[in-house]
């Protein structure tokens, strides 16, 4: 339940001083969204560490917030950032090549690491089940471009509004939906594709 | 090949990829104070701002220096110079004050024509 704006304010100057509760209460409302966001960036496995060293790194530098952007912004933000830090670290444990380009799609610079796929990402009761269709879809969807499949998830499986993906993403809601309109199309060549006349 | 609609695509998808599993609130804050109360934070405290003491200082000197030609004037009334001519050197032909004050006072050393003027209770101006 977001927060009124006078009770934000009051949150936000007692979490500046230290006050670990309000910075709790101020932050709680955003905790859901980052975690979808850190999911469909690093996966199930580093998800909650992620979200976690976001909010550490927010903590300590909350005093020095000054309100240029909005706190889902920069929380978001910073959630990117530890992201790409998470996907960085797993690529060189994986000893695996990682190119950090510069995608210019966005209002700000933002790392575009390859994907590196979390081995743990499916439930056990996930892997179980073992679909066949579904397994072609998830291959399809890990061919996809990262911001592309970040986008269409957190659209269609999260069920985030387009703002709340811009927000997210850190793009123009004109981006989130050119991506998402690329990601579909893309998604549904692949699909036609492989899927043949395979019952859906 | 199979047309797969917009409608058919976004179940398919969702059908393939989980939703995450979100910890409760309790008990994620619980891990985050732990680890925060371990670890420095940024201070808010900025550094005092350099304090304006340059129009006090201004102030001060002038009257120092004030006080020290008084004292060379009326210790050494011969200097600077012998005025022969009876001429003045200098004189006051009109005043304006800009800033409050208490008094003014002209001074003339008929034997050398300087003159010096000297303005007191300048102070309760400086502060805005």
């Amino acid at each position: 339940m977001p927060h009124k704006p006078n009770d934000t304010k009051q949150l936000l100057a007692q979490a500046q001083t230290g006050d670990m509760d309000a910075f709790a209460a101020l932050f709680e409302q955003y905790r859901p969204l980052l975690y979808r966001l850190a999911y469909r960036l690093v996966g199930a496995n580093d998800c909650e560490d992620v979200v976690m060293d976001t909010y550490l790194k927010v903590w300590r530098a909350i005093p020095e917030f000054r309100g240029k952007a909005s706190l889902k912004t920069w929380l978001c933000r910073v959630l990117r950032n530890c992201a790409y830090d998470y996907l960085r670290q797993r690529a060189r444990a994986q000893a695996r090549t990682v190119s950090v380009t510069h995608r210019g799609d966005g209002d700000e610079e933002v790392a575009a690491v390859e994907h590196i796929p979390d081995t743990d990402r499916r439930p056990p009761d996930r892997e179980a089940i073992g679909h066949e269709t579904e397994q072609i879809v998830r291959e399809a969807i890990q061919q996809l471009p990262e911001h592309h499949r970040v986008t269409m998830l957190m659209r269609d499986v999260d069920g985030l509004s387009y703002k709340q993906v811009a927000t997210s993403t850190g793009v123009s809601i004109g981006t989130v939906m050119s991506r998402l309109y690329h990601a579909r199309r893309k998604l549904r060549r692949i699909l036609e594709k492989s899927l043949g006349d395979t019952p859906v | 090949m199979k047309q797969i609609s917009n409608k058919e695509l976004r179940e398919l998808v969702q059908r393939a990829e989980p939703t995450p599993r979100i910890p409760r609130a309790d008990a994620f804050w619980g891990r985050f104070k732990a680890r925060a109360e371990c670890m420095p934070r940024e201070t808010n405290e900025r550094p005092p701002a350099y304090p304006r003491l340059w129009p006090k200082l201004a102030l001060g000197a002038a009257t120092v220096i004030t006080l020290l030609l008084m004292l060379v004037v009326l210790e050494f009334p011969q200097l600077p110079v012998d005025n022969a001519s009876g001429e003045p050197l200098s004189r006051v032909d009109e005043l304006d004050v800009y800033i409050d004050h208490t008094s003014v006072m002209i001074m003339k050393d008929r034997r050398s024509g300087g003159t010096l003027v000297w303005i007191t209770g300048t102070e309760a101006t400086t502060d805005g």
